[in-house]
């Protein structure tokens, strides 16, 4: 299959929804919403098959190179959010959401696609497990920020309120916790499998555990010191920070044991 | 006070990946200057992870954690879920000292039929409570990737283009010759006075590989330098091929080193190391670690005993168990503010 063609695809189909949730925003009728649904899930869907087909084409798991890591990254967010969608009506907060998908696509497609071969420290099964959590979190993570940045513009209440947006940021934060801490762990035990050690405070390495830190600091100050506003909207936009200098800023800034992505 | 001694752990950690650590002194100097160094390496910001800039902040997270952990089983009313996760991180903080502790790692380097008993970790010999030796290495790459061969049959014949494995014969179609890579330096410098040859650096500047021809009658096998950058750059018309050598960035597939144990002059194990496939014997584990890359000759195994590292895996089970538990009981509960 035509890999452009598919990428093209995609985008449209991304870009479609984005559109549609753009009018829920100011028009969030139920039967609408819930076409936007069935969209996203075709998308996941379309995606998926995106997915297969790269894996077919390159003999290996399709999240071996940063192209191919951004449209996981991407699945998962469409993912997590029609998920979410589900569980607490996240309408209104679609056309960022996918807004910040299309990015991630556009960032994907301007990265080269070309096919390569795996290196013998990728070629095991603990690479599915540990990028796919990784990568979910990330995802729960980054709809968080979407929350959290809708939470720090003055006028949201207009279309969203505080409360609801305070408590859709930290049960996202709440389900992405877990995750990246099981992607943390799968690394580490893939680590010891591959080189011999499980912690090696490689750059890569000690993100994901300071933006693990950062995402325990928030549940502390909303759990047990009870915070919540604007206050901790801004601690969540400071951790998801930290996940994109994990996932952008040492691929590209700091070199590590991680430089294949 | 968890919130402020988390922070600075974080903070502690974020250095370690700014200032480049355990590099010589003297590099140290040459980048940050000789006035300096001094103030950087008595702060431990050169090593940070073992520094009291990091192992003050996580030592007072471990007491905080045991602290607040012994106060809530006394006084508050906290779920299941919050012992767990605690008890999770005390014990993995708990396996991670016992790693910082005990953990050996060395390196053993064999060449084919080479055998060892020793390896060196932490500047002495240790003893391996057996023996090691190497059977076979292999180098494998993936299909129809990388580098290549084109032999030209000579005076302007047909031409055949060969994706190689080193030290490995490869047949030239129907001719009857064969060919085998021995040597790849990826910055060829030749020295007149002791004629050696030899890389310069690790970057393939000057990429040249060392070609050797086996005749089909007379099994003689004459061997030269074909170099990337300088296709005609050989001896002319000394074999019935012209070679020419296009070197690409290669990725390999696999290395693979066949291993004999052997306790008390007796053979007890054969087994493959292969990168994620390392060999467990007596508390040590070998892994692939590395290998020879411009004469294929060696394979580095890598030696290590590490016991907290079971505690470290118990402790992810114990610890995502309790998050899991604490999701589970938070979406039950619905917002959940209450601990």
């Amino acid at each position: 299959m035509n890999e452009p063609l598919i990428h093209l695809c995609l985008f449209f189909l991304y870009a479609s929804i984005t559109a549609g949730y753009g009018i829920v925003f100011f028009r969030p009728a139920v039967p609408l919403r819930r076409v936007m649904r069935a969209m996203v899930l075709t998308a996941i869907l379309f995606h998926t098959a995106a997915l297969t087909v790269r894996a077919l084409r390159t003999g290996h798991a399709p999240m071996s190179d940063m192209h191919e890591s951004l449209m996981l990254f991407s699945f998962c967010l469409a993912l997590i959010f029609l998920l979410a969608d589900a569980a607490a009506d996240l309408s209104r907060l679609g056309v960022f959401a996918f807004l910040l998908n299309l990015a991630l696509l556009i960032l994907a497609f301007s990265r080269d696609t070309a096919p390569r071969p795996l290196m013998p420290a990728l070629q095991s099964s603990w690479l599915w497990y540990h990028v796919i959590t990784c990568f979910l979190s990330y995802a729960a993570f980054a709809l968080s920020f979407v929350a959290a940045a809708a939470r720090l513009l003055p006028f949201h209440g207009r279309w969203i309120s505080s409360v609801r947006l305070d408590g859709i940021i930290y049960r996202l934060i709440l389900f992405g916790f877990p995750l990246l801490a099981l992607g943390i762990m799968t690394g580490a035990v893939w680590a010891h499998q591959a080189w011999g050690a499980y912690w090696s405070w490689d750059p890569k390495e000690t993100w994901a555990l300071v933006t693990w830190l950062l995402y325990a600091v928030y549940l502390h100050l909303r759990v047990i010191k009870r915070w919540s506003g604007l206050a901790l909207a801004w601690v969540a936009c400071l951790a998801f920070a930290c996940v994109g200098f994990t996932y952008f800023g040492v691929s590209f800034l700091l070199s590590g044991l991680h430089s294949y992505l | 006070m968890t919130v402020i001694l988390l922070s600075l752990l974080a903070a502690a950690a974020v250095i370690g990946t700014i200032i480049p650590q355990n590099l010589p002194d003297a590099e140290y100097r040459r980048l940050l200057g000789p006035a300096v160094f001094p103030f950087f390496s008595a702060l431990g910001l050169t090593g940070v992870y073992r520094s009291f800039l990091f192992c003050l902040p996580l030592t007072l997270v471990a007491v905080n954690t045991l602290v607040c952990t012994m106060r809530a089983s006394r006084s508050q009313n906290r779920p299941l879920s919050f012992y767990v996760v605690h008890a999770g991180l005390l014990i993995l903080m708990l396996g991670s000292l016992t790693s910082a502790l005990t953990r050996v790692r060395g390196e053993i380097r064999l060449r084919p039929l080479q055998s060892a008993d020793t390896f060196w970790a932490g500047g002495r010999q240790r003893p391996l409570g057996f023996s090691v030796r190497l059977r076979e290495f292999r180098l494998l790459k993936h299909e129809r990737q990388g580098e290549r061969l084109v032999l030209t049959e000579r005076p302007a014949g047909k031409s055949r283009e060969f994706f190689f494995e080193p030290k490995t014969w490869t047949a030239v179609g129907d001719t009857g010759y064969r060919f085998r890579v021995d040597r790849y330096l990826p910055d060829f410098r030749a020295d007149a006075q002791t004629g050696t040859y030899y890389s310069a650096s690790a970057r393939p500047l000057n990429p040249a590989v060392y070609v050797v021809l086996e005749d089909p009658v007379t099994r003689k096998q004459t061997g030269e330098w074909v170099f990337h950058r300088f296709a005609d750059f050989h001896a002319a018309g000394r074999t019935p091929f012209k070679i020419r050598y296009e070197w690409a960035p290669t990725v390999p597939r696999a290395y693979i080193s066949r291993i004999e144990i052997s306790e008390n002059g007796r053979t007890v194990r054969e087994d493959t190391v292969s990168v994620n496939r390392p060999v467990r014997h007596r508390g040590c584990t070998l892994y692939q670690f590395n290998y020879d890359p411009f004469d294929f000759e060696w394979s580095g195994i890598e030696v290590v005993r590490d016991r907290g590292a079971p505690m470290v895996f118990a402790s992810f089970a114990v610890l995502f168990a309790g998050l899991m538990m604490n999701l589970a009981r938070r979406v039950f509960a619905g917002d959940g503010r209450s601990a």
